[in-house]
């Protein structure tokens, strides 16, 4: 068996040209085919009965191009015309998943794909549509299609067995290595919005977004942002991954590492922030980084599993199990193809005329607009003229040891001769402010008084207080003030050293 | 043929998230046009402090208000229980989504449409047990509204504000005496840039006012 096309080591231009137009059996892609619209439909599923709203002109899209300056680049549908159009968006990635007409599903896919989640700036476009764009569009230009198809399986004998000693057609390895390095740009990007990102180092921008109601459900994410020197450690970790992933990600131990490492970071990302269908989607691209000699290897694993664990085997004869059917000849396939999606396109448009979503043509009649409690009304035009100082305090913290800019041990018990870390994290954006901090006794009384100054740039000040032996044994209280108001307290106690 | 093809398209494709991945490092023309979207990698960028959400009220021509936004129908949630209206950061589509509300439902002429901004601390967004972990003080939970725009009946803005960060880095920056004192005299005027990196940085946008005299 020859080795891996990643693998061999010719001269630099025979090495670019290799590394692009090398020939491989597009296991890997055909993987990407079938897996990407699967991820793709959760979301359009999600979004289909609301198409006549998000995408049609008898709703209320919101087009990004509005957003960039551009009034009128691109038409809004009709609402039949969106309904109809959705239908064929789902039929295609359908077709897509089991690369029936694949060049053909693919490129409506892509077409289709990219205008819908522009017609909706605010609740369908988001980077892992625009990742995904590019996806589809490169394997558009691949030849994904031409293994483990319904195509490859209507044109009988084009089917080779998986993964076969001999090869099924060989395609150009470029789209195969655009979509690795578009996965790999991605996170550079990403590096670089982290590092333009205030905040991002000291943990500070994590922590606010793990305590962000806009994603899905994230209570392990709550439960993490009370520890922000975990994050310090996480921001710097993640960084460096996101930097060299594109230069280690191609081959050995580099790539097992990078791999692993982007596995667990969107991993993370699900749990801690609460996304869903970003880190599917990229863990889902990683197949890219896989060339035919790793599948190949997979298949030999799986075929060897099979023969020892007896529910490995059956599962693996279900998967390579072909129905016998007759050869089809294109244009049957394609008449098929055609007369499916118009069955789809008329069926749904039917169906979404007959559900009346805006309630127009109910027996009661239209809806009724009722008007607003007047107590939510003049909660909503009370219009804030200034912050509560307790709104501009984030979080008061004591403890000893500090991480980049974080406490790392936020205690209760301090021992006599002991330097306390009094740390005052603010909101962003705050004025330049004066934070005081008082030190009271266990009967609430003052025994000391101290402050800091927090220029606007900060999010934090740091007071270093020794509990030296002017203080009893006992219970004490350290309260935080702005503008003369108390905003925070900590106790603690204070035991003999 | 289709081998030249293909090795235009690679070039084409690689130069250009090259220049995507380079005008996003060093921000030039970043954010110029709609293609940039499609290769300018930011993620991450616009989380702050403060969750914020949007309302949409209309006022009838008898002064009654109605809010806009869920309609009747019922709202639209596509990430976990929140509604469509409160994911446009920039405000951009709220008077579309409350005209969609206004065209399929029965009601008086609307005269006035407001869209207002509530925010409130991201702290106030943890469970109960995880806020007896971090403060000793009972929640006591405040939001704030701010008028962010308003619409007359057909849709022409008549009043348009900042949205809660820019105001709130407006605040910051103003709260200095001597710089209202230079303010008031007229030169030079300072804006807290809204699209800033460092909500700190202060961006000189006018330069001169001129005297009646």
């Amino acid at each position: 068996m020859s080795r891996p096309i990643d693998e061999r080591a010719p001269g630099v231009s025979a090495k670019i040209r290799e590394f692009f137009f090398a020939e491989e059996v597009p296991w890997s892609l055909a993987l990407l085919r079938i897996c990407l619209p699967l991820v793709l439909l959760v979301p359009v599923l999600q979004r289909w009965p609301h198409v006549r709203t998000l995408y049609s002109s008898d709703g209320a899209p919101a087009p990004m191009w509005i957003n960039f300056g551009h009034p009128d680049l691109l038409p809004i549908p009709g609402p039949t015309l969106a309904v109809a159009l959705y239908a064929a968006l789902v039929f295609c990635l359908v077709a897509t998943c089991v690369g029936w007409r694949t060049r053909l599903s693919l490129a409506a896919t892509t077409a289709l794909y990219t205008y819908f989640t522009l017609l909706d700036g605010i609740t369908t476009l988001t980077k892992y549509t625009v990742i995904a764009s590019h996806v589809l569009l490169l394997l558009t230009c691949s030849g994904c299609g031409t293994v483990w198809s319904a195509d490859a399986l209507l044109a009988r004998g084009r089917e080779p067995r998986w993964p076969g000693p001999a090869d099924g057609p060989k395609c150009p390895v470029w789209p195969r290595r655009l979509i690795a390095i578009l996965v790999g740009v991605v996170y550079l990007g990403a590096a670089a919005t982290k590092m333009h990102t205030t905040g991002y180092f000291s943990g500070d921008q994590m922590a606010f977004w793990m305590q962000t109601n806009l994603n899905m459900a994230n209570p392990i994410g709550e439960r993490v942002s009370l520890y922000p020197a975990w994050l310090v450690v996480a921001s710097y970790t993640v960084i460096i991954w996101e930097i060299v992933f594109l230069f280690l990600c191609w081959r050995g131990w580099g790539r097992t590492i990078c791999i692993a490492l982007g596995y667990m970071f969107h991993l993370m990302t699900g749990i801690l922030l609460g996304l869903v269908i970003f880190p599917i989607l990229y863990i889902t691209l990683y197949l890219a980084l896989f060339n035919e000699w790793d599948i190949r290897r997979l298949g030999r694993w799986l075929r060897r599993g099979g023969r020892r664990f007896v529910a490995l085997g059956s599962a693996l004869r279900v998967i390579a199990w072909r129905p016998g059917l007759p050869a089809i000849r294109p244009i049957q396939s394609l008449t098929a193809f055609g007369t499916l999606l118009a069955t789809l396109v008329v069926a749904n448009v039917e169906i979404e005329h007959r559900r009346d979503v805006y309630g127009e043509r109910r027996p009661e009649g239209r809806h009724v607009l009722q008007p607003i409690d007047p107590q939510r009304l003049a909660m909503l035009l009370d219009e804030a003229q200034g912050l509560d100082p307790v709104d501009k305090m984030f979080s008061f913290d004591i403890g000893t040891e500090l991480l980049g800019e974080v406490l790392m041990d936020r205690r209760r018990e301090f021992l006599h001769g002991e330097r306390a870390i009094i740390q005052c994290s603010l909101q962003p954006s705050h004025e330049d402010l004066f934070v005081e901090v008082q030190v009271r006794d266990g009967g609430d009384r003052i025994v000391q008084r101290t402050g800091n100054v927090i220029p606007r740039e900060n999010l934090r000040g740091n007071l270093f207080y020794t509990l030296d032996r002017s203080l009893e044994p006992g219970e004490y209280t350290f309260v935080m003030r702005i503008d003369g108001k108390e905003v925070a307290r900590k106790s603690i106690r204070l035991r003999e050293g | 043929m289709l081998r030249r093809c293909s090795a235009v398209f690679v070039a084409l494709y690689l130069g250009t998230l090259a220049y995507g991945l380079v005008s996003h490092a060093v921000g030039y023309k970043t954010y110029r046009h709609l293609g940039m979207y499609f290769i300018v990698w930011d993620m991450y960028c616009g989380w702050s402090g403060w969750e914020t959400r949007t309302h949409l009220l209309g006022e009838g021509e008898s002064g009654t208000y109605y809010e806009l936004d869920p309609p009747p129908w019922g709202d639209i949630c596509v990430f976990g229980d929140t509604g469509r209206r409160h994911y446009d950061a920039t405000g951009m589509h709220a008077l579309r989504l409350a005209q969609n509300t206004v065209a399929h439902t029965e009601h008086e002429p609307i005269v006035r449409y407001l869209v207002i901004e509530e925010a409130w601390a991201k702290k106030y967004n943890l469970p109960d047990e995880l806020w007896a972990l971090r403060y000793e003080a009972p929640r006591e939970f405040r939001s704030y509204h701010r008028i962010r725009a308003a619409f007359d009946a057909d849709g022409e803005l008549t009043l348009g504000a900042p949205g809660w960060h820019a105001w709130l880095a407006t605040q910051a920056v103003g709260n200095n005496p001597r710089l209202r004192k230079d303010v008031q005299r007229g030169t030079p005027v300072f804006t807290a840039g809204d699209f800033a990196r460092d909500p700190s940085v202060v961006m000189p946008v006018g330069h001169q006012t001129y005297s009646r005299d």
